[in-house]
């Protein structure tokens, strides 16, 4: 099981503390909130979810970059402790981290070359004929060609497609084994998306790496994942293959989602798109009982609104939502006492 | 590195900054040329005065005021018995020598000399040699001092000789020498003589004599009341006000930055500390500080470069600076950056600093004539460093002479250009490179 597993996310709660003069602390935004998953080796799984419902934060915090408040990761049968540089650095060298700005990710004072040097300079390779040799063979593997043309070009002298490229080469220079996508194409022209999500899904099938592919886009999940996790409000509210999310959404929350895809068919014209109404829940002050709960139109009164649902399985294997309208007789309900 | 060679590159496009950087390579080149020409030590020596200068006159002109007068001043003239004939024997007394020293020279100025001054030396087996000094003048009078013994060295005045002193009993003495009879302020121009007479009593004695006519005007800046030639403070005073400026900006600019570049990276309560000490030291005003250390503790320039330096971490630009910062800390090649495990201190180096850096440039070049004028002002005000020929100490001394009053108006004047092509410069080159760097100055 745990060599099966690449990563394993138990719990993670990622909250952030407002506060006042410094000390007073007046309450926890809390981006993620009760998180578990695992990837598997070589396995790509997509996150989505609205802006501003932590899937970033989801993202930096398995990245290292927040420290979470409760819960662990588990990274190739490791347990990460934060306070533990040396274990960091290795975990930090294991992991490759693709922006949704291609321009801003890249400092704009540095040549391609010193770019892709960095991660290897700071972890270590302190050859430079071999890092050169491996940022060769990243960037000929990214289509960064010819190599030396671009070695000693700056960030703004490429096209987007070119530095989303250079982003992905860089994170892929350490030959890590989880890729972390952060929208990775959002910021793209429409034609480089479709491009540079069959690049990412080349090297992933080549490399046998794991792939978080973060997006609010349903229409490119299709692409490279298997698995689809929804996130909404700081929680994993539903989590299917891709495959029977798309076809048979469970979660109230995945079915507006779905609807809200725009596809470029002419029958749309007519058909009334349905977005629930409300706005996305604070997450200083969750609503109490499902994080939906305010915007859905199926809501039971005195359960919806009072108990955080847990994850029930429906439809096909590997599909759980955390719903309760999906709740079998006897389950789940804790005993009010 | 290329990006900074493309930016200097656009310099080309400002006239203002080209003749700023030409000015700052003259400065510059004339640094390396008087630094090596006139070491530090001769420098210092030099300026201390004393017997090195007793052959340059005193609160002379400055040889450039010649060419905007309608008369020809007098210059300095030496004559050296050794580049001319030198001693010659003509009686040989039994033990006794007659010699002679003529001193001829063609003297064709409108102005009287400064001054006139006969150095003797002699070397002597047994008694020491006699002389008497006569003034030849091109119309054939002859003034004849009183016989004297040379002894070792001896410095011969006119103006002491009781002889020639009678011969002019309403007249300066050097007018009497120089003018027409009758004829006051006309200086008669023709060929003089100086004829030195006397004795020696061994055959083997020397006697040597120099004759000094002091000039109204004298070397490429003036001399200064104790005969120093300024040229010597203008040219050392070049290296050091750079040096200073140039170590003050350093050591305040380049510090600020990466204060601040530290506390907005740590946050928190590093911040808060940077900041804080920030304010507290924005009340603190620099002169008085300046004025006290000088006053209780050191004038040396490297006590006061410190303090210089110390005053300016903390100043008001930390906060200009953190501005800038903050926004660059959440810059997504940062984050990146982070996750792939760089350490604090490189981003900050690596990442932090050099976004931010093209707003340094223009700023650390303009801020270096701000430190050159704190310097000179401190020197003005008599806190600068008593033994280093500077701008400053110039101008001081040319107050505490009254050299306006006296009309000795090259001694402020001279000093007083070069720092204002000094602060020139720099603000031309500064201000183009504003331009460059800063986009948003930057014309259509």
């Amino acid at each position: 099981m745990a060599a099966k597993n690449l990563l394993e996310i138990e719990n993670l709660h990622t909250w952030f503390e407002l506060k006042k003069y410094g000390f007073v602390t007046v309450g926890n935004v809390r981006a993620v909130d009760n998180v578990s998953f695992t990837i598997e080796k070589g396995e790509a799984i997509s996150l989505v979810g609205e802006s501003g419902c932590g899937k970033s934060s989801l993202a930096k915090t398995i990245l290292g970059l927040y420290n979470p408040r409760e819960g662990h990761i588990n990274f190739a049968g490791t347990v990460l402790d934060s306070s533990d540089e040396e274990q960091m650095d290795w975990y930090r060298a294991k992991v490759g981290y693709v922006q949704q700005d291609p321009y801003g990710a890249l400092p704009p004072f540095m040549t391609l070359k010193k770019i892709l040097e960095e991660p290897m300079k700071i972890n270590g390779i302190k050859d430079s004929e071999e890092r050169i040799q491996r940022i060769k063979e990243t960037m000929e593997e990214l289509k960064l060609t010819p190599v030396d043309d671009f070695l000693s070009k700056f960030p703004h002298m490429l096209s987007g497609g070119q530095q989303q490229r250079t982003v992905i080469a860089r994170a892929l220079v350490l030959d890590p084994d989880l890729l972390i996508a952060d929208e990775p194409v959002s910021m793209l022209d429409a034609s480089v998306r479709i491009e540079i999500l069959e690049l990412l899904q080349k090297i992933q099938h080549e490399r046998d790496l794991s792939v978080m592919y973060i997006t609010h886009d349903l229409s490119t999940v299709r692409y490279f994942s298997k698995r689809i996790m929804v996130m909404y409000g700081g929680k994993i509210v539903e989590r299917s293959p891709v495959g029977d999310l798309l076809d048979n959404p469970a979660h109230p929350y995945s079915i507006a989602l779905l609807h809200a895809i725009s596809e470029p068919d002419a029958e749309n014209v007519d058909t009334y798109k349905e977005v629930p109404s409300g706005e996305p829940p604070s997450l200083l002050n969750p609503p109490e009982g499902c994080r939906f709960h305010p915007r859905c139109k199926y809501k039971i009164d005195g359960l919806c609104d009072e108990e955080i649902p847990p994850d029930f399985g429906c439809g096909m294997e590997g599909h759980q939502v955390a719903c309760w309208l999906y709740r079998q007789e006897g389950e789940g309900i804790p005993d009010d006492s | 590195m290329r990006f900074f060679k493309r930016r200097l590159n656009e310099l080309k496009q400002y006239p203002s900054a080209i003749v700023g950087i030409i000015l700052i390579s003259i400065f510059i080149l004339t640094s390396i040329i008087t630094v090596i020409n006139i070491p530090y030590d001769e420098a210092i020596r030099l300026w201390r005065g004393g017997r090195v200068w007793e052959k340059t006159p005193a609160n002379a002109r400055p040889v450039w005021v010649d060419w905007f007068t309608s008369d020809d001043k007098s210059r300095t003239l030496n004559i050296d018995s050794t580049e001319k004939e030198g001693m010659q024997i003509v009686e040989d007394l039994n033990g006794l020598q007659r010699f002679e020293i003529e001193l001829p020279f063609d003297y064709q100025f409108d102005g009287f000399p400064k001054e006139i001054n006969i150095f003797m030396e002699s070397e002597f087996v047994n008694n020491s040699p006699s002389a008497s000094i006569t003034w030849i003048t091109p119309d054939g009078r002859e003034f004849q001092s009183r016989e004297f013994s040379v002894g070792q060295s001896r410095n011969f005045r006119f103006e002491r000789d009781d002889n020639v002193r009678r011969a002019f009993p309403d007249q300066i003495v050097r007018q009497g020498l120089f003018g027409i009879p009758d004829q006051e302020q006309q200086v008669n121009k023709g060929e003089y003589k100086i004829l030195i007479s006397g004795y020696t009593f061994n055959e083997e004695d020397i006697v040597e004599a120099e004759a000094v006519l002091y000039g109204e005007v004298h070397g490429i800046a003036g001399t200064d009341h104790r005969r120093r030639e300024l040229i010597v403070s203008l040219l050392w005073g070049i290296p050091i006000a750079l040096m200073f400026g140039v170590l003050a900006a350093i050591g305040a600019t380049v510090s600020t930055f990466i204060v601040a570049a530290i506390g907005v990276w740590y946050g928190g309560k590093v911040d808060s500390l940077v900041q804080r000490l920030t304010e507290i030291n924005l009340v603190i005003p620099l002169l008085p500080i300046l004025v006290m250390v000088g006053m209780f503790f050191s004038r040396s320039l490297w006590v006061i470069l410190v303090v210089v330096i110390l005053k300016g971490v903390f100043s008001s630009a930390v906060k200009t600076y953190r501005a800038m910062f903050l926004q660059a800390r959440n810059a997504d090649f940062i984050e990146a950056a982070e996750a792939y495990g760089a350490s604090n201190i490189r981003v900050i180096f690596f990442y932090l600093i050099p976004k931010i850096i093209p707003t340094l440039v223009p700023t650390f070049i303009t801020a270096i004539p701000v430190y050159v004028f704190l310097e000179a002002s401190l020197a003005m005000l008599g806190l600068g460093d008593p033994v280093l020929p500077t701008w400053g100490k110039m101008m001081n001394d040319a107050l505490n002479q009254g050299a306006l009053y006296m009309g000795h108006f090259y001694w402020v004047l001279q000093p007083a250009v070069l720092l204002m092509l000094t602060g020139l410069s720099f603000a031309m080159t500064g201000y183009a490179l504003d331009r460059i760097f800063n986009p948003r100055l930057r014309r259509l």
